[in-house]
C-alpha cells in the first residue's frame, strides 16, 4: 500500500523525539545513541541545498529526455499520439520512482519528489490531450482529484496532498454552483 | 509517546524515574513559538520601514520635513541606544546575545539610518552629487557595527552597500543615466570584489577573526563573482579566460564545501559551473547541430549531476556517517 518502508518513517519521528529529549537534558549522550540504534532507518534524506539541486536537475533531465523522445517520434502535432506517449512516459516514471525508492532508499530526496510530480503531471496531461480538452469545467478538478488521491495514499507527499485537497474544494465549489438544494 | 518510553524501559536504556521525568516534561512542556515570533519580528521590522516610507510620502506637505527628519532620527537613535545598552562585550569569537530584541533593534536602527540618509539627501542634497560618499558612509558604518555587535544581517547590508559604492565609483555615468550594467570596468570590478570577499572569508576562517562571518563572505563573494563571470562570458571576448575562471571557482567551491561541510557552496559550485560549461559548449557549436545535440546534452548532463549529488560523499571521499 505504501511506497516507503513505514517502520523507517516512524523511526524518523522517534529519533526526532529522542533528539528533543536529549536537547532538554532528559537523556544523556549514551542513552541517545542507544535509542538511535534501536530505531534504525537507512533512508537517503539529503540536506536542504542538495535537495534543491537534485529536484531542479531531475526535472530538467526528465523534461529534456521526454522532449528528445517525442522529437524522435515526431508526434508533436497529433493529440492522440502525444497523449499515448505521455501516458507511457508517466507509467515509466512511476516504475523508475518505485525502483529508486526500493533500491536507492530515497525519502523526500528531491529526486522522488520531482519524479512523482512529473509522472502525475504527464498522466493528467495525457488524459486531457486524449479527449482534446473537451470537458465540462467541473471535470478538470474531478479528474485531478481522482489522479492525485491514490498518489496521496501511496506516497503521502505534502504538495500532492495540498493539490488533492484544493481540487476537492474546487469540485465542492462547482457542485455548489450546479447543484441547488431546496 | 508512551510506546517510545515503554520500549526504552524494556530495552533498559532508561530507568523508571527517568521515564516519569520524561512523562512529566511532555505533559507540562510549553509550545515553542520561537520561529513564529522571530519571523513576526523580522516581518515587523520590514513593514515598519515600509510604513515609515509611505507615511513620509503621503504626509510630506502637512507634517513638514523638519518634524519627519527629527522623528526618524529619534527612532533611529532609540534603536541604536537599545542595541548598545544590551550589547555583549566585544570578542573575536562568536557572541550569542541572550536578548534577541537587541539584534532586531540594531537591524531596525540600520534600516532607519538608511531611510534618514536617503531623505536628507533627496530633500536637502546633503552630499550633493557625491553619491559615492552617500553609499560609502553607511557601508563603513554597517561593517563596523556588524563586527562590534556581532550581527550577520548588518554585515550583509554593509557588503551590499560597499558593492553599490564600488559600482558608483567605477561607472557612475552608466549606472545613473543608462542603467547599462554590462560594461567591462563594472563587471571586472564585480569579479574582483567577489574574489576579495571570498579571500576575506578565508582570512576570517584562517585567523579565527569572527570565524562565523566567513559563510556570509563566501555566500556574497561566490554569488557575485560567479554572476559577474557569467555576464563576462556571455557578453565579452576572451571567453576562454572567463570560462577557465568559472571552472577554477567551481572547483574551489566544491573542494571548500568538502572541507567546511557546506552544502550551499557545493550547490553554487555545481550550478554556476554547469551554466558556464553549457554556455561555452553551445557557443562553439553550429546552430543546427546545437539544437539536436542540446536535447541529448541536457538530459544526460543533468542526469550526471543528479548522480554526482546523489553520490557526493562517495565521490568526494567523505565517510558516509559524516555530515557533509
Amino acid at each position: 500500500m505504501k511506497a516507503y518502508i513505514e517502520s523507517w518513517v516512524a523511526n524518523i519521528k522517534f529519533k526526532s523525539i529522542l533528539r528533543a529529549w536529549f536537547n532538554n537534558n532528559l537523556l544523556n549522550q549514551d542513552q541517545l545513541e542507544h535509542g538511535n540504534a534501536l530505531y534504525k532507518e537507512d533512508f537517503y534524506k539529503p540536506n536542504w541545498y542538495i535537495w534543491i539541486g537534485l529536484f531542479i536537475f531531475t526535472n530538467i533531465a526528465v523534461s529534456f529526455s521526454t522532449t528528445t523522445f517525442l522529437a524522435f517520434l515526431g508526434i508533436f502535432d497529433e493529440n492522440k499520439g502525444l497523449s499515448i506517449s505521455l501516458f507511457i512516459f508517466s507509467i515509466g516514471l512511476f516504475l523508475v520512482l518505485e525502483r529508486f525508492i526500493k533500491v536507492k532508499k530515497l525519502y523526500r530526496s528531491g529526486i522522488d519528489n520531482a519524479l512523482l510530480y512529473l509522472a502525475l503531471g504527464y498522466f493528467y496531461a495525457a488524459v486531457l490531450l486524449y479527449f482534446e480538452f473537451n470537458f465540462a469545467s467541473y471535470f478538470y478538478p474531478l479528474l485531478l482529484c481522482i489522479i492525485l488521491l491514490p498518489a496521496c495514499v501511496r506516497y503521502a507527499e505534502p504538495l500532492v496532498t495540498i493539490f488533492c485537497v484544493c481540487s476537492f474544494f474546487r469540485i465542492y465549489f462547482f457542485s455548489s454552483i450546479y447543484i441547488s438544494i431546496g | 509517546m508512551e510506546l517510545l518510553i515503554k520500549k526504552l524501559l524494556e530495552e533498559k536504556i532508561i530507568i523508571q524515574e527517568k521515564a516519569d521525568e520524561i512523562t512529566a516534561f511532555e505533559a507540562t512542556k510549553p509550545l515553542s513559538v520561537y520561529w513564529e515570533l522571530r519571523s513576526l519580528l523580522l516581518l515587523g521590522i520590514s513593514l515598519f520601514g515600509t510604513g515609515i516610507g509611505i507615511l513620509i510620502y503621503q504626509n510630506i506637505d502637512t507634517i513638514g520635513h523638519g518634524v519627519l527628519i527629527a522623528m526618524i532620527a529619534f527612532l533611529c537613535g532609540l534603536c541604536f541606544w537599545y542595541a548598545y545598552k544590551n550589547r555583549q562585550a566585544f570578542v573575536w569569537a562568536e557572541v550569542k546575545n541572550p536578548n534577541p530584541l537587541s539584534d532586531f533593534a540594531l537591524l531596525g536602527a540600520c534600516v532607519l539610518f538608511l531611510i534618514l540618509e536617503g531623505y536628507v539627501q533627496f530633500q536637502y542634497a546633503l552630499f550633493g552629487d557625491s553619491y559615492g560618499l552617500a553609499t560609502f558612509i553607511p557601508a563603513a558604518l554597517f561593517i563596523f557595527l556588524s563586527y562590534f555587535f556581532d550581527h550577520q544581517g548588518v554585515l550583509s547590508m554593509g557588503i551590499t552597500l560597499l558593492g553599490s559604492w564600488l559600482g558608483l565609483e567605477v561607472s557612475p555615468k552608466n549606472i545613473l543615466s543608462t542603467f547599462q550594467i554590462t560594461n567591462s570596468p563594472l563587471v571586472h570590478t564585480a569579479i574582483l570584489y567577489g574574489f576579495a570577499l571570498i579571500a576575506l572569508g578565508w582570512y576570517s576562517e584562517w585567523k579565527a577573526l569572527k570565524k562565523h562571518f566567513s559563510f556570509t563572505f563566501y555566500l556574497f563573494g561566490a554569488n557575485l563573482s560567479f554572476m559577474a563571470l557569467l555576464t563576462a562570458l556571455f557578453s565579452f571576448d576572451l571567453k576562454f579566460a572567463y570560462f577557465l575562471l568559472i571552472v577554477l571557482l567551481s572547483t574551489l567551491c566544491i573542494f571548500h564545501a568538502r572541507q567546511t561541510k557546506s552544502y550551499l557552496l557545493l550547490l553554487l559550485g555545481v550550478f554556476y559551473g554547469y551554466v558556464g560549461l553549457s554556455y561555452f559548449i553551445f557557443h562553439n557549436l553550429n546552430e543546427d547541430f546545437a539544437l539536436t545535440f542540446g536535447y541529448l546534452y541536457f538530459s544526460t548532463s543533468c542526469g550526471g549531476i543528479v548522480y554526482f549529488l546523489l553520490n557526493v560523499k562517495k565521490i568526494l571521499g567523505v565517510k558516509k556517517d559524516l555530515k557533509l
